[in-house]
């Protein structure tokens, strides 16, 4: 089929190169913004690796703006292929950041930390997190924001851009494929404005639930601040090795849930809703599917883990169970219980619903990863019409259709593209599952641990350390890429390659 | 425009939607906690000794 593809032109890198410059220059713009941190609480020694970092990644965005310079507009493939090449260049000067700053053992984990923070997974490699400089604590939780969160390039190429179009082709690309509206610069200041509603409102209920638990008004501030960066975006870090258990308080697991929740909404949802369309939320087969499955695997860990006793009180059930459920389910990854008493006291069935939540992910659209559920849904319309077919005589037609803002047919094509990308992802799952249990992990932490990077959700089993080894930091670095991406942008990256090998770049 | 001009009624005029769309998805957060408050309520109740 290769050879009905035409061959790849100069052009074609131009473009490329040229719209990643854009998101060099944001990168390297945002990765200042630590400096104000360290700054405030006195960590001169770190300016210098926020610096160079923020130096490297506007000098290499001005390279690729002045040798691939062109006035050429961006194509779908364009702009998949930006994307996929985005989410490792963004990351890469981040890394550079962590690295000179001191605050991991070797590059390899500085690049996992960053890839973490940028895909919105929240898995982590750091060695003392309590005691990171604030500041570099800071730029974790904010990587994750504006990765995950508000989606750099969608930022990028709305204020950067030169078209609209630009950022509706860079949207689809990151993955984020049903396109809001059709005034994409609009689009994009509703995301970014909306994101940053959410995260006035999770800083202030943190500060509040803070000053609650007794920590003073700067640390509140700070830390709820953090937290609702990383809450909002689905992210998962914390600015505590004991993620959010460290704070043992019922009242920032209550803000946790809200800001996992709404972070998981979908953008078109959030648009119809905050315009005016409230009863949108509850007819919307994607929120629907969403609560169904999400009670369905809440009650069952909460009653399997009542059952065998762990946790007898409604109390301790809700603050573990529930809240781990809604974590997974969500793919944020906030932690209310140890990696060792999920991974060695826990019963298999919970931690296997806990995969099965981690694998199905929240809505599309949204900040969260995982299959989502609106391919879920699309998927189970498409066995509800089959089996109607099957049942009703030869000559009828069933038709399917779901709620989803407005009354959508059920396409075949939809479909396809549902049923593709799950299989895409089951496949990357077992793959990265039989990869963990080759380095002698046990099948259960090895599906927990590859479930939690490809959904970039962040819950660890344990697996996830700076001793772990380097060949599956790598893999995990890969499969939260792919995670982001939801693979089907790195299969067109890969097309984009054997064909410039293959046929050679024209002029 | 000087804060002697701001209209508390008239930024909620304005925003409404926008305010009411925020709080419906707290809500939502909130009922998928209170449903979840009650199945264990019952799970507790019908998992109990006695």
């Amino acid at each position: 089929m290769l050879f009905l593809i035409p061959p790849l032109e100069k052009e074609d890198l131009k473009i490329i190169g040229h719209s990643l410059s854009n998101i060099c220059y944001l990168s390297g713009a945002l990765l200042l913004l630590p400096i104000i941190v360290a700054v405030v609480y006195e960590e001169f020694d770190v300016i210098p690796s926020f610096l160079i970092g923020s130096a490297a990644s506007i000098f290499f965005g001005s390279l690729l703006s002045f040798f691939l310079y062109t006035k050429r507009e961006m194509e779908v493939k364009h702009a998949v292929v930006m994307a996929a090449v985005a989410w490792l260049v963004a990351p890469f000067f981040a890394s550079v950041s962590f690295w000179l700053a001191n605050a991991l053992s070797s590059y390899l984990d500085a690049l996992f930390e960053s890839v973490s923070g940028f895909t919105g997974t929240g898995l982590t490699v750091a060695v003392n997190i309590d005691h990171l400089p604030r500041s570099v604590n800071f730029l974790r939780h904010f990587l994750q924001f504006v990765g995950d969160g508000i989606g750099i390039i969608v930022i990028s190429l709305s204020i950067l851009g030169k078209t609209e179009i630009s950022s509706v082709l860079a949207f689809k690309g990151e993955a984020k494929d049903t396109g809001i509206r059709p005034s994409i610069v609009r689009t994009s200041r509703i995301i970014v404005g909306i994101g940053l509603t959410f995260l006035i409102i999770g800083t202030s209920l943190f500060t509040i639930a803070g000053l609650k638990e007794g920590l003073d008004f700067g640390t509140a501030f700070f830390e709820g601040l953090n937290l609702s960066m990383t809450g909002y975006a689905t992210g998962g870090f914390t600015p505590h090795s004991q993620n959010l258990l460290y704070y043992h308080s019922f009242w920032f697991e209550v803000v946790a849930i809200i800001l996992m929740v709404v972070g998981a909404l979908n953008f078109n949802l959030h648009y119809a809703v905050l315009g005016g369309k409230r009863g949108e939320i509850l007819k919307n087969m994607e929120v629907k599917i969403l609560l169904l499955w999400l009670l369905v695997v809440g009650s069952l860990v909460s009653a399997n883990l009542l059952f065998v006793g762990l946790y007898p009180s409604s109390e301790a059930l809700f603050r573990k169970g529930v809240f781990q459920a809604i974590s997974a389910q969500t793919t944020t990854g906030f932690q209310t219980v140890y990696p060792y008493h999920l991974m060695f006291m826990w019963p298999v069935l919970s931690v296997l619903l806990l995969v099965a939540a981690m694998v199905s992910g929240g809505c599309a659209n949204s900040t969260s990863g995982g299959i989502k559920m609106l391919r879920v849904g699309m998927l189970l319309k498409s066995l509800v019409r089959e089996i109607r077919q099957a049942l009703m005589p030869k000559s009828a037609v069933v038709t399917g259709s779901f709620h989803h803002v407005e009354d959508t047919p059920l396409t075949d094509k939809m479909v396809r593209g549902a049923a593709t990308i799950a299989l895409s992802y089951l496949i990357l799952f077992s793959i990265g599952t039989l990869i963990t249990v080759g380095h002698g992990y046990g099948l259960e932490d090895s599906m927990f641990e590859t479930a939690s990077a490809l959904g970039n959700v962040g819950l660890s089993s344990g697996i996830t350390s700076p001793l772990m080894p380097a060949t599956l930091k790598a893999v995990y670095i890969f499969l939260m890429w792919a995670g982001r991406l939801e693979i089907m942008a790195i299969f067109v990256l890969a097309g984009f390659i054997i064909l410039g090998l293959r046929k050679g770049i024209k002029e | 425009m000087g804060l002697r001009e701001f209209s508390f009624r008239d930024f909620l005029k304005k925003n409404f939607d926008f305010i009411a769309g925020i709080l419906s998805e707290i809500t939502l957060a909130a009922l998928i906690m209170g449903i979840f408050a009650l199945l264990i309520f019952l799970l507790t109740y019908i998992g109990s000794p006695v």
